[in-house]
């Protein structure tokens, strides 16, 4: 019996998924994906995770690889992860070690609140 | 080891899912699951479409045919609609389930589900809180819903025109209690082929 639900999702390393994803909570891909995620809450791109998908959500942590756009208020391209696309956020974050390949567009009237 | 891989209750996949990994289903899947690992319908989940795994557990709605290399279990309160092809097949008093049961699996888990009725429909005995020997002992006659014992120490046989009424016709000795057998209910399609699994039987 499982009974650690709180909405978070996960998707492992050892599974292949092709279509969409919608929701809300806490996704976390480490699996192969394709397809497209549109999620109320979070979406977490896991080191395993690879992603080929346009990925809509609230907060977006990519450390694994992503090739598609990526729309959200919080955007983070964590060290080790890879983007291929474009970033259209309110606030982006880009670590050191990030690998992004693709346009970025910080929204500039939600930017003052970022400073 | 990390988590298992969870859908979880506020979140919709459309889709197809296959791999190597357990994964639960506590929201909703419309899709095709092929799986080298367990499939868990979780009591709030809901999965629309064909599933091959292992194993497969329902504990909330799932609509498409299941295909399991080792066991379903289709628990209390669980809905399926769909035909089950596994060497086990265990339904539990309080599910609701209509389809085809076929407990001769296929060697290849690619070969089609259809066309061939089942032989023989086995009674999970877990549901009845039965001994496990009494899985073989007792056969359920889809055509008529006729319950025969395989051995003439426990001689009895009825059946029931509405034909998924099973509890009524168990004899007093395999009752685990009073209060479980009205519970079991098991809806057969007509259409599947009677075939009696021990002889001796009716008349």
């Amino acid at each position: 019996m499982r009974s650690d639900g709180h909405g978070n999702s996960r998707l492992g390393s050892r599974l292949r998924v092709r279509g969409r994803i919608a929701g809300e909570g806490i996704v976390a891909l480490a699996c192969r994906f394709e397809g497209r995620v549109d999620v109320r809450g979070a979406v977490v791109v896991a080191t395993d995770g690879h992603v080929e998908a346009s990925i809509r959500a609230d907060r977006v942590t990519v450390r694994g690889s992503v090739r598609g756009d990526i729309v959200g208020d919080h955007v983070t391209i964590a060290d080790g992860g890879q983007l291929e696309g474009d970033v259209r956020a309110a606030v982006v974050e880009i670590e050191d070690g990030a690998t992004l390949a693709g346009a970025v567009d910080v929204r500039f009237d939600e930017a003052s609140e970022v400073e | 080891m990390s988590e298992p891989s969870y859908i979880a209750e506020e979140l919709q996949v459309v889709g197809a899912i296959e791999g190597d990994e357990d994964l639960f289903v506590a929201g909703s899947l419309d899709g095709d699951v092929v799986l080298d690992a367990r499939l868990v319908v979780e009591a709030t989940g809901i999965v629309r479409g064909d599933v091959t795994a292992t194993q497969v557990v329902v504990r909330g709605q799932l609509s498409g045919n299941v295909r399991a290399s080792e066991m379903i279990r289709v628990e209390a309160d669980a809905q399926l609609l769909g035909d089950l092809a596994a060497p086990r097949v265990v339904v539990a008093p309080g599910a609701r389930f209509r389809g085809k049961v076929s407990q001769r699996l296929a060697p290849r888990p690619s070969l089609a589900l259809e066309p061939q009725a089942p032989r023989a429909v086995e009674l999970a005995v877990a549901a009845l809180a039965l001994p496990p020997e009494a899985a073989q002992q007792v056969a359920v006659e889809p055509e008529d819903a006729v319950l025969v014992p395989s051995t003439a120490s426990a001689p009895f046989a009825a059946s029931t025109d509405a034909a998924d009424t099973v509890a009524g016709v168990l004899p007093a000795a395999l009752r685990p209690e009073p209060m479980a057998v009205p519970a079991l209910r098991i809806a057969l399609p007509r259409r599947v082929a009677a075939r009696r699994r021990v002889g001796g039987g009716l008349a």
